[in-house]
């Protein structure tokens, strides 16, 4: 008598195709559309797909008369491998025709599970491929942009950028202020200098006013001479032809201490003359001129002086930009590594994905050794091979949000 | 005289990523697309202070590799850790007894990945 499907068999096949159909449907679906929402639509669809489609073949399999004939447990294995006709005394003919209809479905099915799996094969070596792809192009920008930012804390350690500018503006600011110390000095020696060219007037008045009191002594002594030439003429007058010679020395005397009188009275006025002159060219040469000179030299000194500051906040922007730079690219290379380590995502899944090709294909081969128009099948492929592969070999179960569980076991 | 890491994995992904890790803090690194290429960078005298290696690469494994370098001269004491995917406990007892130092399930934490290299290489 021919094999047939213990009850448990026809039982879970149901359940058994469903489950590797949501499973490689759930694959692509996480690949595709995400973790969580992929794998909970595809592994429902697919779930929901093959168990329909199981459950009709199941029904078939209960309605037909070959499965109604003595219980299954009690058929050897050997006896399937026997082809029909070989024992014609056990078969019979009503059997034959609902094994080979059992049969006819179930190939119809295991085509279409070639079908899918060769898809979920194909789907899942795509995206293999793409993700080590974006995964390698990933990692080079990132290592592009590691190497810029290495590259710019680089520079500016080699160049000591902050430190080389704080030195050039310390030395304008040297130079700024030794000019406002030269013009300050220059301010004082020129105030010095006035000071000086007012003691010498104030000298030169001194001096002028000797000289006045000097003509005016000439003076005196002219009026006095002329009163004595005076009286030398009176007398002469009186002494007659005898003092007519005297006369003429008293007149002479007259004439020149008239003209005596004159020359200091001109020198005077000469002398007030050239100190107002005096006094006026100190006033515009050295007082208007100083004055003005020093209003020019104060403007400059505050120009510096705002030079100076603009100068010092350009220091401290440059500093604080610097400082800037240097902390933000410090901020920045901790997420890059954690970014470089995390494309080991591309690897897990790479290998997770090798490791789902190897379970569709060994439950390919187990599918197929349920045939049992296949004259090979002699029995049921074990199960506890099967799940002994999908659980126990290959990677490590998936974690939630990939993070890294830091499984590390040192010998 | 820098540390030198040598990284052996199939993966090129992998290879950049465990190197740019490793370079920015400072390691040199060695890299190898195969067990093969790495058995005959190392015979061609290269000593790295310690070697990253991945369990499955194709025709030499990271556990044919432990044992073909635990028999190359000078080599025979250099911290070996297998980077892998894989966690089941007979692969690591096979690589224990292969000669491997250590076992480290990707994905890996940068830093916990350069804390194992500096308690292995002092001075890393």
């Amino acid at each position: 008598m021919a094999w047939v499907p213990p009850p448990y068999a026809i039982r879970w096949f149901g359940p058994f195709c469903a489950v590797l159909t949501a499973l490689a449907l759930a694959a692509v679906g996480a690949v595709a559309f995400g973790p969580v929402p992929g794998v909970a639509a595809m592994a429902a669809v697919g779930f929901a797909a093959a168990w329909g489609a199981s459950w009709a073949s199941a029904m078939l399999i209960r309605r037909s008369p070959a499965l109604k004939a003595p219980p299954p447990q009690e058929i050897a294995p050997a006896e399937a491998a026997a082809p029909p006709g070989d024992r014609p005394e056990e078969v019979r003919a009503g059997d034959a025709a609902g094994r080979a209809e059992i049969h006819a479905a179930l190939a119809d099915h295991l085509a279409v599970y070639d079908q899918l799996f060769a898809r979920a094969a194909t789907d899942t070596a795509s995206v293999t491929a793409e993700t080590e792809a974006a995964a390698y192009d990933i990692m080079t920008s990132l290592r592009e942009v590691d190497a810029a930012m290495t590259e710019l804390l680089a520079f500016l350690d080699l160049s000591g950028s902050n430190a080389r500018v704080i030195e050039i503006v310390d030395q304008t600011d040297q130079q700024l202020s030794e000019n406002r110390q030269l013009i300050g000095d220059f301010l004082v020696r020129r105030d010095q200098d006035v000071v000086e060219c007012r003691q010498r007037l104030d000298e030169l008045d001194v001096a002028t006013a000797q000289l006045t009191r000097a003509t005016e002594g000439v003076q005196t002594i002219a009026r006095q001479t002329n009163l004595l030439a005076l009286n030398a003429t009176i007398e002469a007058a009186r002494a007659e032809k005898a003092g007519a010679g005297f006369a003429v020395v008293a007149k002479e005397v007259k004439d020149l201490s008239g003209a005596s009188a004159g020359t200091a009275t001109r020198i005077a006025a000469d002398l007030a003359s050239l100190r107002e002159s005096i006094r006026e060219n100190f006033s515009t040469l050295v007082t208007d001129r100083v004055e003005s000179e020093r209003g020019e030299l104060m403007k400059i000194a505050a120009a510096i002086a705002s030079l100076t500051e603009n100068m010092e906040r350009l220091v401290a922007h440059q500093r604080d930009t610097l400082v800037k730079v240097q902390e933000e690219s410090a901020r920045i290379a901790q997420p890059i590594v954690r970014l470089i380590g995390s494309i080991q995502f591309q690897d897990v899944t790479r290998q997770r994905l090798q490791h789902l090709e190897g379970i569709f294909a060994v439950a390919r081969t187990h599918l197929h050794a349920l045939d049992l128009s296949n004259p090979l099948t002699k029995s049921f492929p074990d199960p506890k091979q099967f799940a002994e592969f999908a659980l126990s070999e290959g990677p490590s179960p998936p974690r939630s949000g990939m993070n890294h569980n830091n499984d590390i076991e040192l010998f | 005289m820098a540390t030198t890491i040598m990284i052996v994995d199939d993966s090129p992904t992998m290879l950049m990523s465990i190197e740019g890790i490793l370079t920015k803090a400072g390691l040199g690194v060695v890299k190898a697309a195969s067990g093969e290429a790495a058995v005959t960078t190392l015979q061609a005298g290269t000593k790295p202070n310690l070697l990253i290696t991945d369990l499955n690469m194709g025709a030499m494994s990271g556990i044919d590799l432990i044992r073909r370098v635990r028999k190359l001269p000078g080599l025979q004491f250099i911290p070996i850790l297998m980077l892998t995917t894989e966690s089941q406990q007979d692969k690591r007892n096979e690589a224990k007894s292969a000669g491997a130092t250590g076992w480290i399930v990707k994905p890996v934490d940068p830093e916990a990945l350069l804390k194992v290299i500096r308690q292995l290489v002092p001075g890393a």
